[in-house]
């Protein structure tokens, strides 16, 4: 079942058209400092799969999530995520759940270039039922030719419960490095750095994730996919996560 | 864990002793030039413009016959101005020039 969605989403890449250029992203589990053009519009397909619990043999995760994003000025980002849901298998129960709408904004504050490292500010809200999230992120990406690398470091504070009083914090480092062999292709490497602080009064484990990635644009879509691996040992985290972002810009 | 901060940390410094000037050469790199204001425009055009979708690829690995099919494009795609086209065409062309005058040096000393 799990895979046929996949095949399925995959297929759908290669079959829808439409006019326009693509402002792609190359890493999907790591954002860059480029934003869109003032007036732009985009239409963003998130698909997650997660599986292999050390926990739950029977664990699998698809989350979705769709996203409209606009070009308020050149330098100013503004996304809606009307949807994130989630179909989540485990040895208990299999359920289908809407998660939350969410709100984000990316400012740029310096392009990046082969002279300068490209810097943006990103903040993000997330409201759902018996759910509440913040979110901040400062992004960095150096140009190097051929080569990119981004560093995004994000803090999170959750709210979650029938009167949100369980929170958790999270702090997360991501690393990608890309290499470009012709401008609408690239493929690299991605590698998350996760930590929890449940009630934030105690320290989660280090969770470590890495994996290869592939991008592809031209000039009215595109697609980045990654899988990222955990290299830890944390039997309540998946060992396989998969994203694949889908692009088309209006 | 440490040696994956290591092993990124050194990536990051290998890469950043890589030659990323030579991508698109500054003005000053071009030799004399008339139109200096004019070049230094249609460099930062080019060095950022291009950064927008994709890294900017270096000008003197694509000969004048393919940019002759590719600026107009690119051009049209990044909804330049027409003096911001102008500008990039210009230091496309000087930066193909004097890759094409430094190349045809050394033949003339022989």
């Amino acid at each position: 079942m799990s895979y046929k969605i996949f095949l399925s989403v995959l297929c759908a890449l290669f079959i829808v058209q439409s006019p326009c250029i693509a402002t792609s992203r190359t890493s999907p589990w790591v954002y860059h400092s480029r934003t869109m053009m003032e007036g732009e519009f985009e239409y963003e397909q998130w698909v997650t799969f997660k599986t292999d619990k050390k926990n739950d043999s029977e664990y699998n995760e698809w989350r979705f999530r769709h996203e409209l994003e606009w070009g308020v000025t050149d330098r100013l980002q503004l996304a809606l995520y009307f949807a994130d849901w989630r179909i989540k298998q485990t040895s208990e129960q299999e359920k289908i759940t809407f998660r939350d709408v969410a709100l984000e904004a990316v400012y740029q504050v310096q392009t990046p270039s082969i002279d300068q490292v490209g810097i943006a500010m990103y903040g993000e809200i997330k409201y759902g039922p018996e759910f509440l999230e913040l979110e901040g992120k400062c992004i960095l990406e150096w140009e190097f030719e051929q080569v990119s690398v981004l560093y995004n470091v994000t803090v999170e504070a959750e709210w979650e419960g029938d009167d949100l009083s369980e929170t958790k914090g999270k702090l997360e480092n991501s690393f990608s490095l890309t290499y470009q062999p012709e401008p609408s292709m690239t493929w690299g490497v991605q590698a998350v750095w996760e930590k929890e602080f449940p009630e934030w009064n105690s320290i989660g484990n280090d969770v470590v994730s890495i994996g290869p990635s592939f991008s592809w644009q031209n000039s009215n879509w595109w697609f980045s996919i990654s899988p990222l691996f955990q290299i830890t040992d944390v039997d309540s985290e998946p060992d396989l996560q998969v994203r694949l972002l889908f692009g088309i810009d209006f | 864990m440490k040696r994956i901060l290591l092993t990124l940390m050194a990536s990051i410094s290998i890469i950043g002793c890589m030659d990323s000037i030579s991508v698109a050469p500054k003005i000053a790199e071009l030799g004399t030039v008339s139109n200096a204001m004019q070049l230094e425009r249609g460099r930062a055009v080019y060095i950022t413009s291009c950064s927008r979708c994709h890294n900017a690829i270096r000008i003197t690995s694509i000969t004048k016959s393919e940019w002759d099919g590719i600026l107009p494009e690119m051009i049209e795609e990044s909804e330049l101005t027409i003096s911001d086209s102008m500008a990039v065409t210009e230091y496309i062309q000087a930066v193909l020039n004097a890759s094409a005058s430094a190349a045809a040096q050394p033949s003339k000393s022989e």
